[in-house]
């Protein structure tokens, strides 16, 4: 979900990540490279250009962006994160999760 | 900056990062490198020390290797032909542990048996015979009792080692070893001529002066 609106650097990701739980989930570098490895061999992501990120130093670092694979499934994920927060909100207001053997 | 005057964390995390299989080394060794040094960056821009952030990522990275190896381990037997070499394998290992688990062992021997009981009790796996200790052989000789039989003097302890096989002819030579000697008890290894056998006996010392009492023995393996 990181990547869905621009390509980023390890770093950046683990950022952006920190910063979307607001400081709740703290990636390092095992955890983050490990989840990238297995998107990239399901194809959710490629590997980008490697640059310089102007933010930063004058280090070049590899970028790595979403396919259109990876934006399906992240829009599939989307979908059920949405089904389940209607669900839960139908079943805080009373109506019941009928159907869903909830 | 850090990355490009790594220092002491940077070096060891480049090390652990060894830990990892080559190909995910390949890939990814340089920009975790990269990502950890941005991490001890940040941390020093803020006037923080980068020790418990070093701790973290030290542990994750030691997880993180055993994981991917473990994945990669599990890539490797996934395919139809290892899987199949590992069943084989599997069934060998069992195979293996169920014949020496069941492997016969020698079994203990009473005295007076005759040779062809002794041979089929001393069928399977031997412990190793018994050394000769001088301090041992030299108390033994000091309690034993001799008897003259015919004008010749008789050990009553060799004598009562030389009791072990019934149907052994009178005359057969054997050697003795004295490996131990404490609270009446003896043990050693006798090993007979012609074929009858090398044994780890155990001879208890009677109350009477002198007199011995060949307990049991069991075949054994020399050296």
């Amino acid at each position: 979900m990181a990547l869905h609106d621009s390509e980023k650097h390890g770093y950046a990701i683990m950022k952006r990540v920190e910063a979307d739980s607001e400081d709740k989930v703290s990636m390092g570098p095992g955890t983050l490279y490990g989840s990238l490895k297995r998107m990239l061999e399901a194809g959710l992501v490629a590997e980008g250009d490697k640059r310089v990120d102007p933010d930063m130093d004058d280090q070049r670092r590899i970028y790595y962006k979403l396919t259109d694979a990876g934006k399906q499934a992240l829009e599939a994920e989307l979908k059920r994160y949405r089904r389940v927060v209607a669900l839960t909100k139908r079943h805080a207001s009373g109506a019941g999760m009928a159907g869903y053997g909830l | 900056m850090a990355y490009s005057n790594p220092g002491r964390q940077a070096e060891t995390y480049a090390k652990l990062l060894r830990l990892y299989p080559k190909a995910y080394r390949q890939q990814f060794a340089e920009p975790m490198q990269q990502m950890f040094a941005d991490m001890c960056n940040e941390r020093a821009q803020n006037g923080q020390t980068a020790g418990d952030l070093t701790r973290k990522v030290y542990a994750e990275t030691l997880a993180g290797a055993l994981r991917q190896h473990a994945q990669e381990t599990w890539i490797v037997v996934s395919t139809t032909r290892s899987k199949a070499v590992l069943g084989v394998s599997l069934i060998g290992l069992l195979a293996w542990v169920t014949i020496i688990s069941h492997r016969p062992v020698a079994q203990a021997i009473q005295p007076g048996l005759g040779f062809r009981q002794v041979q089929q009790l001393s069928k399977g796996d031997k412990r190793a015979c018994l050394t000769n200790n001088d301090s041992a052989a030299k108390a033994v000789r000091h309690d034993d009792g001799f008897v003259t039989y015919k004008g010749t003097l008789f050990s009553n302890f060799e004598a009562a080692a030389g009791s072990a096989i019934a149907d052994v002819p009178a005359g057969t030579n054997y050697e003795l070893t004295i490996s131990s000697y404490s609270d009446a008890i003896v043990r050693g290894t006798m090993t007979y001529a012609h074929g009858y056998g090398t044994y780890n006996y155990t001879i208890s010392k009677l109350p009477a002066a002198g007199q011995w009492e060949l307990a049991s023995m069991v075949a054994c393996k020399k050296p």
